[in-house]
């Protein structure tokens, strides 16, 4: 058996009244780019993963807009996985008297030998919501190399992993030389004791230019590609945006590091493959996906209820793209998944 | 010979130009001023009226190659009858779209001649790079197989053989396709037999420029 087989991947995910998802079914692959319109639940997809992790929604706050909210109201999302050929289901609710669940153990029907595995990978799933601001930050060190959500304690991921795998080290510093040529490396600062702040060193004039003075697009790279050198990688990442406030020409860059973390074994490396979900707005990124229409799915919003359709589901699409970029077809609006006029 | 070239990726592009160096018989230039980038048809078609104007009128290049792959629009050799050009071709819409914007360039005080040459990859540039590793990889047999209902292989197929995954990163893709275009450069003459119409249209429109060589 493949070793994509032997760990565990959701193929889709069922939504019943949350938010936006009314009743939606999102289809997955081993790499998933979802593109939509503001409010297409997009961005309820990360926070559903987040919920399965652990962190609480509260039920008022997460009804659909217009579902009667009475006792047999529920909230649900079904994840539906499949690992070493066995398909499972691993069931979120959430009822009005409950409406600030946290600590309830999701649901997982099917045969318990294979249950440890799946909760693992639902346990170690990352949702990372960048924030610029917050990737520039001193952090306080710690043995954790754990990215959080918003990127905050980038600088500490960076210094355990120039620590603990050097080598890794070496090569996420020639990846970022080749992504941004006007840098040679990541240096590190220490602010006060026991804190980490991050530099990067010119190539020309080797100057050091701290995390503060460094642009959007250069933290939002840098932290994409430390996500993909992380040795211990979750089994499934989920990013929002990843191209924001990246210059296009960026963007071959950032799909190859995503592809990396799918499908390590097409890059030499050894290490399992993670299931990755991303979410864009930008044509030019979406462009890059023409081939594997397989991996693009379209979130489309229509009287505040969201769908979620696979490109490749969608019928003559091979026709209908074939003498356009996958981006333009998209922007045209042929494709769904574009704002409805108000 | 200073000669900018614009192809469906930067791969793409490192790779016409060292079949562009071999037909010629020496090295050219780039234009160092614009770092050209495409990103696949048709972003190509509709940058190259910019690309040529600036190229033409702000630039010292001699030439501008452009390369791009025919996917389910290859040539046929009827498209070169007088007459109106088959656009939905891609050979024929870039060269169309060439004599349009040379047609309407003015005259530049200082400014030498500017020549402008296009090929077409079928299906897409990695079956010129396969050329020779499978007989079964010639332009005729995509044809043949696309008129058939049957293609013989697909752009993904490619991929994989020429870089091992048809999901390759930019290193490999540049690294590997150059490597074999290296040692095609060294036997033309196999490329031009297997694929006569578009690599060969290349192929005469660039040698015609040798006798105006500096
Ligand atoms: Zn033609």
């Amino acid at each position: 058996m493949s070793q994509v087989n032997d760990i565990p991947i959701i193929e889709a995910i069922e939504f019943t009244n949350f938010k936006a998802l009314r009743n939606a079914e999102l289809p997955l692959s081993q790499f998933t780019l979802i593109v939509g319109p503001n409010g297409s639940g997009k961005s309820t997809v990360l926070q559903g993963l987040r919920w399965l992790r652990g962190v609480g929604i509260n039920f008022d706050h997460a009804l659909t807009i217009g579902v009667p909210r009475d006792d047999a109201t529920r909230i649900v999302m079904t994840i539906r996985t499949r690992y070493a050929g066995k398909r499972f289901n691993v069931i979120r609710r959430l009822t009005p008297r409950h409406h600030n669940e946290t600590d309830s153990v999701p649901r997982i029907a099917g045969n318990e030998l294979y249950q440890h595995a799946v909760w693992q990978m639902l346990q170690t799933l990352r949702t990372f919501s960048l924030v610029p601001e917050r990737l520039s930050q001193p952090v306080k060190l710690s043995a954790s190399m754990n990215l959080l959500d918003d990127g905050l304690n980038l600088a500490g991921v960076l210094d355990r992993l120039r620590d603990q795998h050097p080598e890794r080290f070496e090569q996420l510093n020639e990846e970022l030389a080749r992504w941004l040529p006007e840098f040679d490396r990541i240096l590190f600062d220490t602010p006060m004791e026991g804190h980490r702040a991050i530099q990067l060193r010119t190539r020309k004039g080797q100057a050091r230019i701290p995390a503060s003075e460094l642009s959007t697009g250069t933290l939002l790279a840098l932290t994409i590609l430390t996500i993909a050198y992380i040795p211990d990688s979750p089994k499934l990442v989920a990013l929002e945006e990843p191209d924001h406030g990246l210059h296009p020409r960026l963007l071959r860059d950032v799909r190859d590091a995503l592809y990396r973390l799918a499908y390590p074994d097409r890059f030499g490396e050894s290490r399992p493959p993670v299931q990755v979900i991303a979410t864009t707005h930008s044509p030019y990124f979406l462009d890059l996906f023409r081939d594997h229409p397989e991996e693009v799915v379209i979130a489309k919003k229509e009287a505040n209820e969201a769908t979620f359709q696979r490109l490749s589901d969608m019928p003559n699409v091979e026709e209908i793209l074939e003498d356009s970029q996958l981006g333009d077809a998209w922007y045209s609006g042929v494709l769904g998944g574009v704002p409805v006029a108000p | 010979m200073k000669v900018a070239i614009l192809g469906e990726s930067s791969a793409d592009e490192a790779v016409v130009r060292i079949f562009v160096d071999a037909i010629l018989g020496e090295p050219t230039d780039s234009v160092e001023r614009y770092r050209l980038r495409s990103r696949g048809w048709p972003a190509v078609l509709n940058q190259l009226p910019a690309v040529l104007h600036a190229l033409y009128y702000q630039s010292d290049a001699d030439a501008l190659v452009v390369v791009v792959d025919s996917d389910s629009h290859p040539h046929d050799v009827a498209h070169d009858d007088p007459g109106p050009r088959d656009d939905s071709c891609h050979l024929c819409a870039v060269r169309s779209k060439i004599d349009a914007v040379r047609a309407r360039l003015r005259p530049v005080q200082g400014r030498g001649s500017f020549r402008a040459a296009a090929g077409l990859a079928v299906p897409a540039l990695e079956a010129w790079l396969w050329c020779g590793q499978d007989s079964l990889v010639t332009e005729q047999n995509w044809i043949n197989g696309l008129w058939a209902g049957e293609i013989p292989y697909t752009k993904l197929k490619l991929k994989q053989w020429v870089y091992g995954t048809d999901r390759p990163d930019l290193v490999t893709e540049t690294t590997r396709a150059t490597e074999r275009a290296r040692r095609l450069a060294e036997n033309l003459a196999m490329l031009e037999e297997r694929f006569p119409i578009g690599f060969g249209a290349l192929c005469r429109e660039v040698r015609g420029w040798r006798g105006d060589l500096r």
